[in-house]
């Protein structure tokens, strides 16, 4: 589904940005590109500017933005323990690996 | 800055050059609340918003016998930056030099800032990076594992806090430490495993090559290579090495490509990087809740950002400032009317020659007295903008007024700039770098006279005050604020339909939080702007009232003198003798330099409304809106023999009346801005030639609009 149909507050993940190269970089550069956690916490009248957390940030766009990013509700969050345990692990496996 | 300068003195002290330090980071994370943190100043100016920092700019100073050269930049999300000043940053980073650059990082948002750090770890330069905003992080039970970030960034980190000063002095010594050790630590980042693979299959060949270039590793190099960065690829274009690299990075390419599902190496950049920063943040940043800072933030706007209140609630907003301005501003203006007044009897009485009492007292005093005045207003306003910027509400507005402004062919981004032009005109040209289209930059610089600046204030503080009873006076300012808006607005729609015709420019903008401003961070707002109030007062506007008092005067006309002198003595009554007086005065400012350069212009300022005294304060306008008090100032208090009324005020009031006080105001309000706002205009919008365009546009828009005014409140008001 697109972010301008989600409803205010509901947790989503971004699958996909469907922009142009500049636009979809700068949105890149501020956080927004797939796999970022996405939620809108307010819009103006007629959902024509929107506010949106993407992670840790607070951003504003416009619905004609917000109609290129394609975005899935998550039903319940990884946790968050494993997830890091899981990191850790991979990393020590590169550097060794690059160290040979 | 005499950067240069103290460098040299200090050099010859301490037989050490400067640590040339770059402050690199993305937008609004206290890069330059570090920089006065640092050097112990208020040199560099702070906001709550992104964009604050549009030019890059120097400080230098000294700690434990070390000097340090710090250069600001402005923040910039991504090195490949899209606006005017993004790009400035870029400039410096890529093509300057320098011995390090301390990267600043918002410790609230780690991961974010963590996309431009790994860039600028790719440059292959000192990199010492400062965990700002520790306090905040604290606060919102955030907590990060230092050694494991320095471990998998591989360079020093500092925690530090702006706002309390804590970590300062360690992050001066690692800099200086970091700066002067021979060696410089490698880039450490782990990419994806198809990135990996490549990157060790290239490096692996440049090792067999005995290759080496600059203090790089053959890693570096290797993924400079394979990001396509344009300057490594300038360098080694001669390097015969090339031959054989070039096959080997296409294959390497076509893997990486199939891998991303994409051809743009940009792309695949952010991608790679993305997944870094995440990776990182997820291994050193633990956070048991939500942020309590970004709760309160996301409650204040479910308020401020209300679909139906928000903009009424801005609107009200305003208003009280205007209100403000006028009311208190007003009260402590009576004190300093009358000082002045006493003040200037007192000096009068003590100067026995008439020319030089004239000079001191109607011109001098006269001039620098009118726009002294008008201090506390300015204040207020200034507390009033600095409130804006530093509470984090300027980028609200910004959002609220966005499909308001879109509706006009405006970017919602063009509300900073347009508010910093309620200040002063002159930074406000500059803020518009922040709008990345060149279009809506150009329409943005055009319509930013419109806003008025606290230079004009006085003139309507003056005007209204003069023509309108106290209670709507207030209002009335307002009202003059928003129409010049509203003005700027439909101007802008002109322009955007007949001049800068283009796409529309996607809007994303970050929004800061909400951040209670520390009573300093207004107190050094508004002390800067009321002390080069004064200073301007003290110097530029003085010269200029010497000036207009001198061509008002002169040249001495004897036959006028003559002439009525003879009259004065035939008069019978007292009140024919003064009457007689005033004409004289008239007729020899008439007959002075300045009637005749007034006389010249008058048939263009009649269908106005404005007689020869108005028009020459408009034009001594150009030089600084200030000078048009003070010229009036000037002007009326040497054709004015009637002692009782003595403030400009009570005298404008008499021989003016509303239709072309009306009239002058929205003259004041839509002609050219001052000589300095204009030469900034000519070089932030490229070139003499839109200096040209200004010039008529804004003459003719002020003509015909004071013309309607004059003409509709001549019928309504009669004259
Ligand atoms: N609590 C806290 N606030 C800070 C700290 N450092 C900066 N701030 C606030 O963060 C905001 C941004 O500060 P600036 O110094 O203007 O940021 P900047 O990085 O120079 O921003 P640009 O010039 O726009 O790139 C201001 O409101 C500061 O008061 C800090 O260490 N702690
Ligand atoms: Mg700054």
């Amino acid at each position: 589904m697109k972010l301008s149909e989600l409803k205010k507050h509901q947790e989503a993940r971004v699958v996909r940005v469907d922009a142009s190269g500049e636009l979809k970089q700068r949105l890149a550069s501020f956080g927004l590109l797939r796999g970022a956690n996405i939620k809108i916490i307010d819009c103006s009248l007629g959902k024509s500017t929107i506010e949106v957390m993407v992670d840790n940030t607070l951003l504003a766009l416009r619905k004609e933005e917000a109609e290129k990013i394609e975005v899935e509700i998550i039903e319940n969050q990884a946790y968050h323990g494993k997830q890091k345990r899981v990191r850790q692990r991979e990393r020590r496996r590169l550097v060794q690996e690059i160290k040979k | 800055m005499s950067c240069e300068s103290c460098k040299v003195e200090q050099k010859e002290e301490y037989g050490v050059g400067a640590i040339k330090i770059a402050l690199a980071g993305q937008p609004n994370v206290g890069k330059s609340m570090l920089i006065n943190a640092m050097s112990g100043g208020n040199r560099v100016k702070v906001g709550n918003f992104s964009g604050v920092t549009v030019d890059k700019m120097e400080v230098c100073f000294e700690h434990h016998c070390h000097l340090f050269d710090l250069i600001d930049l402005p923040g910039t999300y991504s090195i490949d930056g899209f606006t005017k000043e993004e790009k400035v940053a870029k400039e410096f980073l890529l093509n300057e030099e320098y011995d390090l650059i301390l990267n600043v990082v918002d410790s609230t948002n780690l991961q974010r800032n963590l996309l431009l750090t790994t860039e600028l770890l790719e440059l292959n330069t000192k990199v010492v990076v400062a965990l700002n905003m520790i306090d905040e992080a604290k606060a919102d039970g955030i907590t990060i594992d230092r050694e494991q970030l320095e471990k998998i960034l591989g360079v020093k980190v500092v925690m530090v806090s702006a706002k309390t000063g804590e970590g300062i002095d360690e992050l001066l010594d690692t800099m200086h430490e970091v700066a002067d050790s021979p060696e410089r630590s490698h880039n450490r980042l782990i990419y994806s495993d198809p990135m990996e693979e490549e990157i060790i299959k290239v490096r692996k060949f440049l090792d067999e090559k005995g290759f080496s270039y600059r203090d790089w590793s053959n890693r570096e190099v290797a993924i400079g290579l394979l990001f396509e960065q344009e300057k490594l690829y300038k360098e080694l274009h001669d390097n015969p090495i090339m031959i054989e690299l070039y096959p080997m990075i296409r294959d390497s390419l076509e893997h990486i490509y199939t891998h991303h599902e994409t051809k743009n190496i940009k792309e695949i950049r952010a991608n790679e990087h993305a997944a870094i920063a995440r990776g990182i943040a997820l291994e050193v940043v633990d956070q048991k809740s939500a942020p309590k800072s970004l709760t309160l933030t996301q409650k204040i706007d479910s308020i401020l950002l209300n679909k139906y209140l928000g903009i009424p609630i801005f609107l009200f907003f305003m208003w009280a400032l205007f209100q403000l301005t006028f009311e208190f501003g007003n009260i402590p203006m009576e004190y300093i009317d009358a000082a002045i007044g006493t003040f200037s009897d007192f000096v009068g009485s003590h100067i026995s020659s008439d020319d030089i009492r004239s000079l001191v007292v109607d011109g001098i005093i006269g001039g620098v007295g009118a726009v002294l005045l008008f201090l506390p207003n300015i204040i207020i306003l200034y507390i009033g903008i600095a409130l804006l910027e530093t509470t984090g509400y300027m980028s609200r507005v910004a959002f609220l007024l966005d499909g308001f402004f879109h509706k006009f062919g405006l970017h919602g981004k063009s509300f900073i700039p347009l508010v910093t032009g309620f200040g002063c005109t002159v930074p406000a040209y500059m803020a518009a770098r922040t709008l990345k289209s060149e279009k809506d930059r150009l329409i943005t610089l055009f319509i930013l006279g419109f806003m008025s600046c606290g230079a004009r204030l006085p003139i309507y503080v003056l005007f209204t005050g003069a023509f309108f009873s106290e209670a709507v006076s207030g209002n009335i300012l307002f009202l003059i604020y928003i129409s010049g808006a509203l003005l700027g607005l439909v101007m802008a729609k002109i322009l955007r339909v007949f001049v800068f015709k283009g796409e529309d420019e996607p809007f994303v903008m970050e929004m800061p939080k909400y951040r209670l401003p520390s009573f300093k961070l207004i107190w050094h707002t508004v002390y800067s702007n009321a002390a080069s109030y004064l200073k301007k007062a003290g110097t530029f506007i003085l010269l200029a009232s010497v000036l207009i008092w001198f061509v008002s005067n002169y040249p001495k006309n004897e036959a006028i003198a003559q002439e009525y002198s003879k009259k004065i003595e035939l008069a019978k009554t007292k009140e024919e003798r003064e009457k007689l007086a005033a004409m004289q005065q008239a007729k020899e400012l008439e007959s002075s330099y300045l009637g005749q350069i007034g006389k010249l212009s008058e048939s263009f300022f009649k269908p106005l409304g404005f007689d020869w005294r108005l028009s020459v304060a408009l034009e001594s306008g150009l030089a600084a809106k200030e000078v048009v008090v003070s010229t009036l100032g000037v002007l009326y208090s040497i054709g004015e023999v009637d002692e009782t009324s003595k403030s400009l005020k009570e005298i404008l009031a008499k021989k003016l009346n509303i239709p072309i006080a009306l009239s002058f105001i929205v003259f004041v309000m839509i002609y050219l801005p001052c000589f300095a706002a204009s030469s900034v205009f000519t070089k932030e919008a490229g070139g003499f030639k839109y200096f040209v365009y200004l010039f008529f546009f804004t003459t003719m828009t002020a003509w015909v609009m004071s013309f309607l005014t004059y003409r509709a409140t001549l019928i309504f008001f009669g004259s």
